[in-house]
């Protein structure tokens, strides 16, 4: 139940410490106080910018769900805040305290070395089993013949 | 932690768990009427067909890992992410021709842990034993876990009580039907998962604006559309070698092997390889489409599911339900009943028993499949990580067993060093990545490395191999010759 007020304690960013990722990936979570709940009155707002005044920021999610999932991120510093919003999308809650993320993906030289790796086992592998199966049919067939 | 709100509601939900519980559990014990003996029991007498064969290799390889983990992979790794999903078909390719060798080897065999034992000795088998068993058991994990998500997502339903009831569904009519009730639904399954998936494809391409997809990516997850994406990179060739590593090794595919009639296995694992590689793709697109239906997604590997039911509705929901449902049953059985008669054969006959009879080891079967579904339930209970990382983790594992395995098939010089330097290496070198780079590089390394200790080993002690020791029931007439 919202309180007569309507106004509640913002949400909390439920992050790991290390706010690094090199595969453009973050999960965000916020808890509020007390058990979440499937049939809550209120929503919640999770905006993102890349500056840490949100001077340009878009929003992410308004939604009744605790988390979202950040995927395909490039390279800089994303600055992430969540608060309680009505149906409407009127506040009903100050925005959260800011977090951070930083993104640098590896470099592309260990992917191009990992990449040419991989190929090269993978070519070889298919060169045995494709050697292999010509010639112990071959074989089979020489046993056949005998 | 409850971070994501239902679709279908828990009546529902509850309602398809119990027709499809029945449903599989009966089957199972219809066709498990066949297994009057062990090896009807183990190999579903060795006299699986064609269609049965390719059957229930494609579903058992259409699990979570290509419905919830395919889409999973195009969400965190974009265009080359669904490519690199994709590729794990070439693990069926390549054993086609491998089970045909199999089959010719080892006319008599049970196990993949047979082969090692015979092929390189007791050191090697025993390192092989410990690798497949943990790779079958974080497979099972990965599906208890997928189970649980499944339920949790579409229906309400807490995650520990969906875990439990599809794993009980899945041991209970394993421990009645063995390898015939597990080939038996596979197949049923394989339809079901078929016909559903091209339902939602295609209700989602109909709903899908091609256009709006690329805007919608290149402006909130670009990456995911760029080929200079380094992970995703990193993934294409780890995620080719997982899926050989996994087939090559493990004994739901060697069973599999053992099972089907002389000639049948290389058309089998061709024609599955075939049915399957769309299937990533297809699952795939579905997540790249998640932003225009304005789905949320809390957690990677729900964004399959999610993003179906989403957009097809309540109706669509139960359609996904299903599908998935199946695709998980059709792996843990096959797992189940794979890992079990890895333990009954190798080390319960082997090891511990070797004069045990027919009653005794499907006794002792049983005890194992239940044994595993526990123990699957326990580990399953704390959501330890996404399907992902848990899968991947033995990545490094399988990785390693290819090569081993692989020359063990075809050359006569792979030696008993190669093979165990080479699992041990490559298993340790490959965790090293794992937790240095990711969870992405892990098989690939793990797989490069041993691939240099068995080529490396193999020159500088070639064997001289007699390939008639792999057929034990030859092994009288061999002891006499010498």
């Amino acid at each position: 139940m919202l309180p007569d007020s309507g106004h509640l304690s913002p949400p909390e960013f439920n992050i790991p410490d290390t706010n690094y990722t090199n595969s453009g990936q973050l999960k965000v979570i916020w808890l509020v106080e007390g058990e979440p709940s499937r049939d809550s009155e209120y929503q919640f707002e999770l905006q993102q910018s890349m500056d840490s005044d949100f001077g340009k920021s878009e929003t992410l999610y308004k939604g009744p769900d605790y988390a979202t999932f950040l995927s395909g991120l490039r390279n800089g510093t994303y600055y992430y805040r969540v608060r309680i919003v009505d149906h409407a999308g009127n506040p009903l809650s100050d925005w959260s305290t800011t977090v951070s993320m930083v993104v640098q993906h590896h470099s592309l030289f260990l992917a191009y070395v990992l990449l040419a790796v991989g190929g090269f086992v993978f070519l070889l592998t298919v060169g045995i089993v494709v050697h292999g199966f010509l010639t112990t049919r071959d074989e089979s067939l020489k046993n056949a013949n005998a | 932690m409850l971070h994501q709100t239902a679709i279908l509601s828990p009546v529902m939900g509850w309602i398809l768990i119990a027709v499809l519980g029945v449903l599989w559990i009966a089957l199972g014990m219809y066709w498990g009427r066949k297994a009057k003996s062990m090896e009807g029991y183990m190999l579903a007498g060795r006299s699986v067909g064609l269609a049965l064969g390719a059957a229930t290799a494609m579903a058992t390889w259409v699990t979570s890992n290509t419905t919830m983990l395919a889409p999973q992979f195009a969400f965190e790794l974009g265009i080359w992410g669904m490519i690199a999903y994709s590729t794990a078909s070439f693990g069926l390719f390549l054993f086609a021709p491998l089970a045909q060798r199999i089959r010719r080897l080892m006319p008599y065999g049970y196990t993949s842990g047979d082969f090692v034992r015979l092929r390189y000795g007791k050191i090697a088998w025993l390192i092989f034993l410990a690798i497949s068993i943990f790779y079958g058991f974080t497979w099972l994990i990965s599906m208890g876990m997928a189970g649980g998500i499944l339920m949790n997502a579409l229906a309400g339903i807490r995650y520990e009580v969906g875990m439990t009831a599809i794993l009980f569904v899945c041991v209970v009519y394993t421990l009645f039907g063995g390898l015939y009730a597990v080939i038996g639904t596979d197949y049923i399954q394989s339809l079901i998962i078929l016909i559903g998936i091209v339902i939602v494809g295609w209700g989602v391409l109909t709903k899908s604006d091609m256009n709006a997809v690329y805007t919608n990516l290149s402006e909130s997850r670009p990456m995911l559309l760029s080929v200079l994406f380094p992970a995703a990179i990193m993934a294409i060739f780890n995620n080719l070698l997982f899926g050989i590593g996994e087939i090559f090794h493990s004994n739901v595919w060697w069973s599999r092997a053992f099972a089907m009639r002389k000639g049948v296995g290389w058309k089998a694992y061709i024609l599955s390889g075939i049915f399957w590689f769309p299937v990533p793709i297809a699952a795939g697109f579905i997540a790249l489409a998640s932003g225009i239906f304005n789905v949320n997604v809390s957690s990677p590997d729900m964004v399959g599911p999610l993003v179906a039911a989403r957009v097809l509705g309540q109706m669509g929901a139960v359609v996904v339900f299903v599908v998935f449902f199946c695709s998980l049953a059709s792996s843990i059985d096959s797992l189940l009943a794979a890992t079990s008669d890895l333990i009954t054969e190798d080390i319960y006959r082997k090891m511990i028993h070797p004069s045990a009879g027919e009653e005794t080891l499907r006794r002792v079967s049983s005890w194992i499949i239940v044994g595993l579904g526990v123990l699957t339930w326990i580990v399953c209970l704390p959501r330890i990580g996404t399907l992902a990382t848990v899968l991947f983790f033995a990545g490094p594992m399988v990785g390693s067993a290819i090569w081993p395995i692989v020359t063990g098939l075809y050359w006569k010089r792979a030696n008993s060093t190669g093979a165990v330097f080479g699992m041990l290496l490559g298993t340790a070198v490959g965790l090293f990545a794992y937790f240095e780079i990711g969870w992405f590089t892990a098989s690939l390394i793990g797989a490069a490395t041993s691939m240099v200790t068995v080529l490396v080993a193999t020159y500088l002690r070639p064997a001289k191999f007699d390939w008639r020791r792999l057929d034990e029931s030859q092994h009288h007439a061999l002891g006499a010759e010498q």
